[in-house]
């Protein structure tokens, strides 16, 4: 069959090659019959006209005969296709109502899906670029008192793993990215560092491209090798192929490149946003820095064994799990490991951000074909006489239903073009919606994205084009010619109709839940204030480098640090300075702004019994100036603020938010108890203690979501030497500078004034995060509202489009029934009557749709809960449902009403005279 | 192609083939001679319309059975369909 078919496909190519031989052929042929015939004519008696006339009455049509024999020759489908596409231009061009009503719907469907996945497409199904990815996980400790809690197991941890356990071939670890100030190649300025142990590149199974990894041992405290990206290979040493050897300082301490890394080697981190590296330093977890089990700044990397599984490997790190809990009660108890694959967690937040976009945009596209089986199911309804007319003059099924298919398949393709147009604009935006997913930079539209909007296309043309196209296929032909056809359609094909309006309706009502419980989260959010006022306020740091050995000294033999009182001078200095420039109204410092996070300190009351280790109360600690108070203008609600009488010498004091007070002090009167704060996780004390001295107002310190206990303690109450990884927010410092009038206007003024200063106290100190306080809790909201406003528009589109659908079945229905509704005018029915008739229906299906809505909605509520950030609002906000409702049935009312008023302007006497 | 086809005009159309096949496998005509050959061959019973003739001649000559130059004659193909 196949090779009959090959050949037959060759004849015809090479027929066209030589059509002008076969069309004499053709010619000669015809003419050798018509002489022969005519000869024979003659023969027996007639005289040479009339032999020749028989001749040619006996043949018939010769041109149709040669057109016959034509076509016999050419691709006959392309052809007939060819003119199904112009006369169903032409048929469609007869009625472009429904035309923009189908292509409308499809663009939104085909639109939405095609962006949606360019965004997936990039995010999602990029993989992780490493030899057998399959096998590469991650071990992630569990907390059982606390699930939320997220922090990386120990270093010291990792490396008892990597000796108890017989299911993986290795174990790495990797580091946060950061930045890191490069200095002794080219300009100095930060480049993006990850510290690595030196196994991490075999375990993803990635080489130098040039030179060596670096060794463990390599790691000093202030030497080490590092291994740079081809990015600065390039930028930084010209693509220099003897760069090994060459040094530069990183933070101060000297570094020498012993390898490169090919191009396009990609790294993670814990927190996954796809932020690249352009140099990795050696981290010697068997360091005994590390040996205290508080160290935990790394994500271990494992790859399995050939032919382990991801349950046998869990299996013997519950094992291993419980082992630790026993050797080390005081770090492990109630901590148990679990195995993710590296995949799922480095995707598990771009996930959860698309997921919930994904089931959208799809239910837009089944809302969309919907809405275009109901039109066309329409259309071929009231085109069956043309299709028995058809029929009759001899059409054959199959190109009835060519035809059909044809039809539809013209508008999905105009939709499909359209609906890729749409998505370009669409990329756009989630772009900047998807601003903190891995690659989101690079999101755009691309082959493998295009082919799936195809597929969409075809996919729906099919599927709405098809049941159509059959019944069209099988025409009653007696039924549909006879005149005064029937104006009844059957009960079961208005059914099916308004099933379909209904599962519009309620796929509208789930997404409108969704969006509406996301817009009920945003006005929550909007409305509750950060506590502070961020009007007129500029904010910059004045972070000083725990590195370099100007102000931080290792105390040898211990595992403290001596901060200079430089530190604290320094800032002081510069708050002194800053407050008398003009235009300035006050200024304060804080280790960190609010919202954008906190050191979280575990503490214990004085005069309370000492709590377990897991039970330790905690608030977020902020080292602040007195002056941070009045500058951010955070209200006092009980006692006092800081001020300068809190001198190094005098007790130490202590202000705590409202949160704070309530949860720890229920009872209690907190101004005047005594705290001991802990250097969390090094299980050191303070070793002073802490008066509370006074409470203030809520602030959102870290992020805008919820309220913590929070700790503010003057940052002239420090000690000289802290614990390692203690020191940090002593040596961080934010200045808030509230100017008097507008901030814009003397922003740039402000900005070079401080920067000088700063220059002057020390040319080396860089001046970083320089930023409007409005900005930053702006920069903060912008992509949780991007999500909003997506998933509102995608909702309001599924809404339109159900809508849509709504007014097309009532329309179809009073079409239908403009008879019966003359004959009911007539005879004496009132014009409200018919109108009620039809918005009834209308209500009828669109309550239905809204009540199986809620029901799905309902159903979803463990999908929203884990995928939606709802902070303070049910995911059953009865509210929410409410509204939601309200605003589906009242457009409904809107899209009945303008059929029903046509249903009433119905003229009996026209109507019936029509019979 | 056409062998999975029950309806009638399909059945008619193999007929008229089936009957052309058979006719040149006597050797080389013109298809004015086919029509005259099948019209004698059946006592003037069967007449064969040059309408349905001149397509079918093409037709199977599209399908590889037939070959032409000046006349139609049969390809391998064609002779092993009658044979």
């Amino acid at each position: 069959m196949a090779r009959a078919w090959l050949t037959e496909a060759w004849l015809r190519v090479k027929a066209l090659a030589k059509r002008r031989r076969l069309e004499r052929d053709l010619e000669e042929e015809l003419q050798f019959h018509l002489a022969k015939r005519a000869e024979k004519n003659r023969a027996s008696g007639l005289g040479a006209d009339d032999a020749r006339v028989a001749a040619r009455r006996r043949f018939g049509n010769v041109t149709l005969v040669k057109e016959d024999c034509r076509e016999m020759w050419m691709f006959t489908w392309i052809e007939t296709v060819w003119q199904d596409l112009r006369y169903a231009a032409r048929s469609l061009a007869k009625s472009p109502g429904f035309v923009a009503v189908v292509v409308f719907s499809l663009m939104l469907g085909i639109g939405t899906n095609t962006a949606t996945f360019s965004a997936m497409n990039t995010v999602m199904l990029h993989g992780l670029p490493y030899a057998h990815p399959e096998r590469l996980m991650t071990i992630w400790p569990l907390h059982k008192e606390d699930p939320t809690y997220e922090n990386p197991p120990p270093i010291a941890e990792i490396v008892d793993w990597k000796k108890q356990n017989q299911v993986f071939d290795d174990i790495a670890a990797v580091g946060w990215i950061g930045p890191a100030t490069m200095t002794g190649v080219g300009e100095p300025g930060p480049v993006p560092v990850q510290r690595a142990t030196e196994n991490f590149f075999a375990v993803v199974g990635v080489q130098a491209a040039l030179g060596r990894v670096f060794r463990a041992e390599e790691s000093q405290e202030k030497v080490q090798t590092v291994v740079i990206s081809n990015d600065l290979w390039k930028k930084k040493f010209n693509s220099d192929p003897n760069v090994m050897g060459k040094s530069f300082r990183l933070d101060g301490v000297a570094s020498t490149v012993v390898g490169v890394m090919p191009a396009g080697f990609e790294t993670f981190e814990p927190w996954y946003h796809g932020k690249s590296v352009d140099v990795w330093e050696p981290v010697n977890p068997e360091s005994a820095e590390y040996a205290k089990r508080t160290s935990m700044f790394l994500m271990p990397v494992a790859r399995l064994k050939q032919g382990v599984t991801l349950p046998q490997a869990q299996v013997q790190m519950d094992v291993i799990a419980r082992g630790l809990e026993q050797a080390y009660p005081e770090t492990n108890k109630g901590v148990g490991e679990t195995v993710v694959p590296l995949y799922d967690r480095l995707y598990q937040d771009a996930g959860q951000t698309l997921y919930p976009l994904l089931g959208a945009v799809g239910f837009v596209l089944l809302i969309g074909c919907v809405n275009v089986a109901n039109l066309i199911r329409s259309r071929t309804e009231s085109r069956r006489k043309e299709y028995s007319v058809r029929a009759s003059l001899g059409a054959g099924r199959r190109r009835l239903m060519q035809q059909l298919l044809v039809e539809s398949g013209l508008l999905a393709l105009i939709g499909g073009v359209l609906g890729v147009l749409l998505s370009f604009w669409g990329t756009h935006i989630l772009r900047a919606f998807a601003q903190n997913l891995p690659h989101a930079d690079s999101i755009r539209i691309s082959g493998r994205v295009l082919l799936f909007a195809v597929g969409l296309s075809v996919l729906t043309a099919v599927l709405f084009g098809l049941a159509p196209a059959i019944r069209a296929a099988r025409p009653d032909l007696n039924d549909a010619l006879r005149e005064g056809e029937s104006r009844t359609s059957t009960a079961s094909r208005g059914h099916a109709r308004h099933l379909l309006v209904i599962s519009e309706v309620a796929m509208a009502m789930v997404l409108l839940v969704g969006a509406g419980l996301m817009i009920n989260v945003l006005v929550h959010v909007l409305l509750i204030t950060p506590g502070f006022d961020p009007a007129n306020v500029l904010t910059m740091a004045v972070h000083f480098s725990g590195n370099d050995g100007k102000y931080v000294e290792k105390i040898p033999g211990t595992d403290m640090e001596k901060v200079s009182p430089q530190v604290t001078a320094f800032h002081q200095q510069l708050l002194e300075r800053v407050a008398v420039m003009p235009g300035v109204e006050s200024t304060g410092m804080i280790s960190i702004i609010p919202p954008l996070g906190v050191q979280r300190r575990t503490f214990s009351v004085i005069g309370r019994r000492a709590p377990s280790p897991e039970e330790r109360p905690w608030a977020g600690l902020n080292e602040v100036s007195p002056s941070y108070f009045r500058t951010m203008r955070i209200p006092l609600k009980r006692g006092r603020y800081l001020d300068d009488r809190d001198t190094q010498n005098a007790p130490w004091a202590v202000v705590v938010s409202e949160t704070f007070a309530s949860d720890y002090f229920t009872n209690e009167d907190p101004i005047g108890q005594q705290i001991l704060l802990r250097y969390d996780p090094a299980l050191v004390d303070e070793e002073r203690p802490r008066q509370i001295v006074g409470i203030v107002g809520e602030v959102k310190q870290m992020g805008i979501g919820g309220l913590h206990p929070l700790l503010y303690e003057s940052f002239l109450q420090q000690p000289a030497v802290f614990p390692s990884g203690g020191k940090w927010g002593h040596l961080m410092g934010f200045l808030v500078i509230r100017t008097a009038s507008n901030v814009r206007a003397r922003e740039a003024d402000l900005i070079a004034s401080v920067k000088q200063m700063v220059r002057e106290m020390d040319p080396d100190q860089p001046v970083t995060d320089i930023s409007t306080m409005d900005e930053v809790l702006r920069k903060f909201m912008s992509s949780f509202q991007y999500y909003v406003i997506v998933l509102g528009v995608l909702a309001g589109m599924a809404v339109l489009l159900a809508m849509i659908g709504v007014y097309g079945v009532l329309s179809y229905f009073v079409n239908q029934r403009t008879r019966e509704m003359g004959i009911r005018l007539a005879l004496g029915a009132h014009r409200g009557d018919v109108l009620r008739m039809v918005v009834k229906l209308g209500l009828k299906l669109s309550i239905t749709g809204v009540a199986i809505g809620i029901a799905l909605a309902l159903g979803l509520k463990r999908f929203m809960e884990q995928n939606f950030w709802l902070y303070h609002v049910k995911s059953t906000d009865p509210f929410t449902y409410t509204a939601v409702t309200l605003v589906l049935v009242s457009i409904a009312l809107l899209a009945c009403y303008i059929p029903a008023r046509r249903a009433t302007n119905v003229d009996p006497m026209t109507t019936l005279r029509h019979e | 192609m056409t062998q999975k086809k029950t309806e009638t005009g399909d059945l008619l159309r193999d007929t008229l083939d089936m009957l052309i096949l058979k006719t040149l496998s006597h050797g080389e005509m013109h298809g004015y001679d086919i029509a005259e050959y099948i019209h004698e061959r059946s006592d003037q019973v069967l007449g064969v319309e040059e309408g349905a003739l001149y397509p079918a001649l093409h037709r199977l000559e599209v399908r590889g059975l037939l070959a032409q130059s000046g006349a139609h004659r049969t390809t391998t193909g064609g002779r092993n369909i009658t044979s």
